[in-house]
């Protein structure tokens, strides 16, 4: 191991390792501040342009992309309330009240330092997994699936706090709607109303631009005025006491952290999950959970060291058995069959050298994209004070545009505008976005791993209550409905004795 | 009680209601195995949606539901916050359809000036000179980014022999 650590460092200082790296950091930071492109995309459009660059120089041009695009979503999510990247979208709740407080600096310098160190810890904890993964991996079949992603959805409907019914209606509309094209397990066609474009579904990134980015245009124009609703009280000088607020809630940082690299390692789940579950975790396990998505600086914390956190979790199925966590991983394994390396145990043994370099440039593109965001906060936190007369169609030409760039349809654009109306519509009538997102993203991984584990156990419904991990998750969800009635009664029974003792 | 506020109490219950009913209806036309997970899903949302129409009714029964699923009894009164015009909305909305249509029509490196240049010069009222230079800075960005540095070819319009 310690050789190929330090072959390495030689590549990285004495073959050029670095220019891939800061190139890699910016192009990261780029895809992942515009609305709808990321890192698959990024990846995507880059494998090509590796063929000609030896296989560790390509790792720490990809690694620095998978570093940096999650820090870039965070920026455009805290300031014009548009997640760059589908994980930053559980930025939005707590980033962007931040901004219109005058606070974004404070944001951005908590999400910065959030991102870096959660990115350090994520490939921290690749390193220490890597060795046993192979048996935490295996450990986790369909019924687990099913009930870890059942968890996500009910966690997040319950974190909506005083809109429980709601949030769970949103889920139950979020599930439909992903219910929509065909059905992974026998193939047919559903829903699709006659619209051949239906047939692979409702476009998840089209639909997470409009409900973020164009309905926050609707609002905007409604609204009129700037983003920060008090533009005399924008201070970017803030964004130290943001990196200080990261260390002052440590707690928060390593529990966001280690929910990303957990639920980043678990194939199929993702970045989004993880943030959005690490979110939900700080309002639940918060003494003043009313305070989040009003702008409290463990929203911004949580799910900003989650998503850096998973890209070292997501690593691990990837590398160790070939398996991808994510679109992004995917489109990764395919950088490695190009460079002619058979992802799986073989990468481990033989290619040590080359997981080490990509984990050295994750490492340091975490810390680099923050360091560099950090130093231009104030230009960035500037954005907020910009008349959003301007800001309305410069937003909506370029999310219109990136929704138009991911798969060069047009339809895509049109999906975008519906779940923009959709998305202002939920705003208006005080209905919470994010069970409706989450449901779009686990509809898919609810029904096949749901009808995979009756199919495993021959229609044998107790296959969910009688494996060990499935019942630990299964009363993780029952704990977790029950959370919010917990909490009502410990509030009753606090004001009670305020009134006995002011009596 | 005035239309208003029966509509924002009610609408979107009925709207989501009427929406969920439909997947119930249509699933009966697909063989059990694959209706069977939507269907539990859109009858538990109706399940749902039910109560929470109940929990919208200034009664005893809506009191309840209210303290059980929100920890409030009482009703918000009128909509929350702020409370724009209908027609300032529905203006908002056709600003956005229109720049869409406009551009599918003509595609984007002339849809969007045109939208940039109405929206900013003609609803905004902003200086029609600061407009053009906005909206050709904004086509130029695009143009620079997705054309020349990611080799993005952006969509040219139908009328123009775009693919949709």
């Amino acid at each position: 191991m310690f050789e190929a650590i330090s072959a390495s460092f030689s590549g990285l200082i004495f073959s050029g390792g670095i220019l891939y790296l800061c190139i890699g950091t910016f192009v990261g930071l780029l895809f992942g501040i515009i609305p709808g492109l990321g890192g698959p995309t990024a990846l995507a459009l880059l494998i090509p342009l590796t063929f000609g660059i030896d296989t560790h120089s390509s790792m720490f041009l990809a690694g620095a992309i998978m570093g940096a695009v999650p820090f870039g979503g965070s920026v455009t999510a805290i300031l014009i309330n548009t997640p760059g990247t589908a994980p930053n979208a559980a930025t939005v709740f707590d980033g962007y009240p931040l901004a219109r407080q005058g606070k974004a600096g404070l944001a951005l310098g908590a999400s910065g330092a959030a991102s870096a160190i959660g990115g350090l810890l994520g490939v921290l904890v690749l390193f220490a997994v890597l060795p046993i993964a192979r048996d935490v991996i295996l450990a986790f079949a369909p019924p687990e699936f099913f009930m870890l992603a059942v968890l996500g959805l009910c966690a997040i409907a319950v974190s909506t706090e005083g809109k429980f019914l709601r949030g769970l209606i949103a889920a139950g509309v979020g599930l439909l709607i992903a219910a929509i094209g065909y059905d992974d397990i026998s193939g047919a066609v559903r829903f699709t109303y006659g619209v051949d474009y239906l047939w692979d579904g409702v476009p998840l990134v089209p639909a997470l631009i409009g409900l973020f980015a164009i309905a926050q245009i609707l609002s905007l124009y409604v609204e009129g005025g700037s983003i920060s609703e008090d533009p005399g009280k924008v201070k970017v000088t803030r964004v130290m006491d943001g990196v200080k607020s990261v260390f002052t809630h440590y707690p928060t940082l390593l529990r966001g952290s280690v929910i990303g690299a957990v639920i980043g390692a678990i194939p199929g789940v993702g970045g989004t999950v993880a943030a959005f579950l690490s979110y939900s975790t700080e309002v639940q396990l918060s003494k003043e959970p009313e305070t989040f998505g009003k702008g409290n600086i463990r929203g911004v914390i949580a799910p900003e060291s989650s998503n850096n956190a998973r890209e070292g979790g997501a690593l691990i199925p990837t590398l160790a058995f070939g398996i991808p966590g994510s679109a992004e991983m995917a489109v990764f394994l395919g950088m490695l069959v190009l460079h002619g390396l058979q992802p799986g145990p073989a990468v481990l043994l033989d290619h040590l050298d080359v997981v080490t370099s990509l984990m050295l440039s994750l490492a340091i593109a975490s810390v680099l994209a923050s360091v560099f965001c950090l130093l231009v906060a104030r230009q960035l936190a500037a954005i907020t004070l910009i008349d959003v007369s301007y800001l309305v169609p410069i937003i909506l030409s370029v999310s219109l545009v990136g929704a138009y760039a991911l798969n060069s349809s047009m339809y895509d654009v049109i999906v975008t505008v519906i779940f923009g109306v959709i998305g202002y519509l939920m705003i208006r009538f005080d209905y919470p976005r994010l069970p409706l997102v989450i449901a779009l993203f686990l509809g898919g991984i609810v029904e096949v791993n749901f009808r995979q584990s009756l199919m495993i156990s021959s229609g044998d419904w107790t296959t969910f209550f009688t494996r060990s991990i499935s019942l630990v998750l299964f009363i993780l969800i029952v704990v977790s409905l029950l959370l919010p009635l917990v909490r009502q009664v410990f509030k009753r029974r606090a004001a009670r004795s305020g009134k006995e003792i002011k009596a | 009680m005035n239309i208003r506020d029966l509509a924002f109490r009610f609408l979107p219950a009925l709207l989501l209601l009427a929406f969920t009913l439909s997947f119930v209806v249509t699933s009966f036309d697909y063989k059990a195995d694959t209706r069977a997970m939507p269907l539990v899903i859109a009858v538990l949302t109706v399940v749902l949606l039910v109560l929470e129409l109940l929990a919208q009714r200034r009664d005893r029964i809506g009191e309840v539901l209210r303290r059980f699923f929100t920890g409030k009894s009482h009703l918000p009164v009128g909509t929350p916050g702020k409370t724009p015009s209908v027609g300032r909305e529905i203006g908002a909305v056709l600003w956005v359809v229109a720049f869409l249509v406009l551009a599918i029509l003509v595609g984007f490196y002339i849809a969007i000036p045109v939208y940039v240049f109405a929206y900013l010069a003609i609803y905004v009222r902003k200086p029609p000179l600061i407009s053009a230079i906005t909206a050709l800075g904004i086509v130029a960005l695009l143009y620079v980014l997705f054309e020349v540095l990611l080799s993005y070819p952006i969509f040219s319009g139908v009328l123009f022999g775009g693919y949709m």
